[in-house]
């Protein structure tokens, strides 16, 4: 996870869309990665938006608090649409 | 001492010792093999193939010339420790004219192919059963062996400790004025024996007998296995002993030992009655700890998250000190780690290439690891009390179950309309919230601050009702509280919006709005049930559409 935000910063990515449909569990590792993401873009101005959470996955962020941190949609559609319409 | 090097025994000129110590695991034992002028012998051969082979191989170097005894010394005969050698017997793999010697019950359950007293069944192993040489007499029996089978002169003796305890001690003569002397040591089996050879000191399973997991396989025996402890550390203090060479994992220090053996005496007589570690247990607590492993990915990922959740906005608003302190108040990244290690062995059971019982053993050693750090951890002031409370459970409920210990349940008359009344207020209260009159201290500050963040309202956006009214039930209040406020906390990660509770006598149903089968799916509710029912109550899923489930209660 580290390396593919590291990978798409270094592209020059101001928009990025996770799409979390394949992933079904996540550790304390992976939801590190995920604030360390979130700072850097905050910090570059750009826009993070994760989609398809699989209902584990949607759990945890809801109980620990991620849900109020990140933008999080049903589908990579709707992902889209928050993306080109700026939310913040 | 260190694997795979040759060392020279002390007390005991001329002989050699070249050890095989292996990661410590359930399907095979360290090895050791001893080169003593005219005989070579092999302390605890194993069960692993490519082992037993590298041993027979240095046999063969050894042997030269093929004049050399060469003597097998069982310390025990659990398949882990002997399993190689019982397949290869009458193989063309075994050198010719080899003698093996185990304690007199040892050697009848190897020689009638006894599943149980062998381990074999919990390992689902066979092997072909087994005449052994040379039986050491049994002290728990007094049966000498039978007319015939002793080969070398041996004797059995007793010995008195300054304690008033009896050892039952035997001495093998090695040739050219050595010997080595085997000391009965029963309890984690009935046939363990220690072997001395000079100053050093082979333990077998002695030292973790007691250990979560070990402890209670068929043959073990509680007052035995204090006497042998009680004993054990007499003779590391009396007969010279400078190392102890054990069973599994690396050597140890006479001094270390005894400090380990004096824990393990406090911890047997503590023991009460326990349950037999057979093949039905090792299958319960195997699924246990799958079950288990579950819920601790989730638990332990969900307050790592609101860790750093809390360190986030402390960040965000220019508190990076205070955000440290409550980012370093749990070592997330090696429960991390260790979680990550058991996910993948759990991988390989299910790929076929684990057994049922390393899964426990896996699972033990994990939680063991994760609970000295949970434990340590000070986290009450900035996490939910259920959360903490459920997850620190969740471990000790495990090891005593893998320990085969009846569980703390303490039953007491409850009025279940207010307890539930209870567990509903405390899930939806916000914490203290005195952040307005610690304004002049910055320190108090910081922490009210960090409360006020670390308060996640995961109920705000649902509704709750309580209806009904409940009769006097007799349950156990705080697991029943930890075990409602966990599915409390199932129910709030979903997408539920409504929970509609009702009691009716000792009854409590639990309706929902929403289809919870793949978040509540069949693991998650054995757990619950599981949870519920050392809680003194029943949980039984009614509908998984629109998830309704019934919570019955014991009457007084």
């Amino acid at each position: 996870m580290d390396d593919a935000f590291r990978q798409a910063f270094s592209d020059g990515a101001l928009s990025l869309l996770v799409d979390m449909s394949r992933v079904e569990y996540i550790s304390s590792g992976g939801l590190r990665s995920f604030l360390l993401g979130f700072k850097e873009i905050k910090k570059k101005e750009g826009k993070m938006v994760l989609c398809a959470l699989s209902p584990s996955v949607s759990k945890v962020f809801k109980l620990s608090g991620f849900n109020t941190i990140f933008d999080i949609v049903p589908g990579r559609e709707d992902a889209l649409v928050k993306l080109r319409l700026g939310s913040p | 001492m260190k694997d795979h090097a040759w060392y020279d025994v002390p007390g005991a000129p001329g002989v050699r010792i070249f050890p095989f110590i292996r990661k410590p695991d359930v399907v095979c034992c360290n090895s050791y093999i001893i080169k003593a002028p005219g005989h070579i012998m092999v302390i605890d051969p194993g069960a692993d193939q490519t082992q037993m082979e590298e041993i027979l191989r240095m046999l063969r170097d050894l042997s030269g010339d093929g004049m050399e005894r060469v003597t097998f010394f069982l310390t025990h005969c659990h398949v882990d420790h002997c399993y190689a050698l019982m397949k290869g017997i009458g193989t063309s793999m075994m050198p010719d004219g080899v003698i093996m010697l185990a304690q007199a019950e040892g050697a009848k359950a190897l020689r009638e192919y006894d599943e149980d007293v062998t381990q074999a069944r919990v390992m689902g192993w066979d092997f072909p059963p087994v005449e052994l040489q040379v039986e050491l007499r049994s002290l728990l029996t007094g049966d000498m062996p039978d007319e015939g089978k002793v080969v070398q002169s041996t004797q059995m003796q007793e010995m008195g400790t300054a304690e008033g305890m009896k050892i039952g001690y035997q001495r093998i003569p090695l040739g050219e004025g050595l010997e080595m002397v085997a000391y009965h040591t029963p309890g984690h089996s009935p046939d363990s024996v220690c072997y001395r050879l000079g100053r050093l000191m082979f333990t077998g399973d002695l030292l973790f007998a007691t250990d979560p997991g070990i402890m209670g396989s068929v043959g073990w025996d509680r007052d035995a296995m204090e006497s042998s402890i009680r004993n054990a550390s007499w003779l590391l203090e009396h007969e010279g002993i400078e190392l102890c060479l054990p069973g599994h994992g690396y050597c140890v220090e006479t001094a270390k030992a005894r400090t380990m053996l004096e824990r393990m005496l406090k911890e047997v007589r503590n023991i009460g009655a326990i349950k037999t570690k057979d093949a039905e247990r090792i299958r319960f607590t195997s699924n246990y700890a799958l079950d288990m492993l579950e819920e601790a990915n989730e638990n332990f990922s969900v307050i790592a998250g609101r860790l750093y959740y809390l360190a986030y906005h402390l960040e965000d608003l220019e508190e990076g000190s205070e955000a440290r302190k409550y980012l370093d108040m749990l070592e997330h990244d090696r429960i991390d780690e260790m979680l990550t290690s058991f996910n993948r062995f759990v991988e390989e059971f299910h790929a076929g290439r684990k057994l049922q019982l390393q899964v426990t053993m896996k699972a033990v050693q994990t939680m063991n690891s994760i609970n000295a750090i949970f434990k340590g951890s000070d986290l009450e002031a900035v996490m939910d009390r259920s959360l903490i409370s459920g997850t620190s459970r969740l471990l000790k409920d495990f090891m005593n179950a893998v320990k085969g210990i009846e569980l703390d349940v303490v039953h007491e008359e409850r009025d279940l309309r207010s307890l539930v009344q209870e567990i509903v207020e405390d899930q939806t209260a916000r914490p203290e919230d005195d952040i307005m009159d610690c304004l002049d201290d910055p320190e108090r500050y910081a922490s009210a601050l960090a409360r006020r963040i670390a308060h996640i309202p995961v109920f705000d956006d649902i509704e709750l009702h309580l209806e009904g009214d409940g009769a006097t039930t007799m349950l156990d209040p705080k697991r029943f509280q930890d075990s409602l406020s966990g599915l409390f906390l199932d129910l709030a990660g979903s997408d539920v919006k409504k929970i509609v509770l009702r009691l009716d006598g000792t009854s409590l149903e639990i309706g929902t709005d929403v289809d919870l089968s793949s978040t509540v799916g069949e693991k998650k509710v054995r757990a619950l049930s599981r949870r519920f029912e050392l809680a003194g109550a029943k949980l039984s899923v009614i509908d998984g559409a629109h998830w309704h489930c019934r919570i019955e209660c014991d009457r007084p």
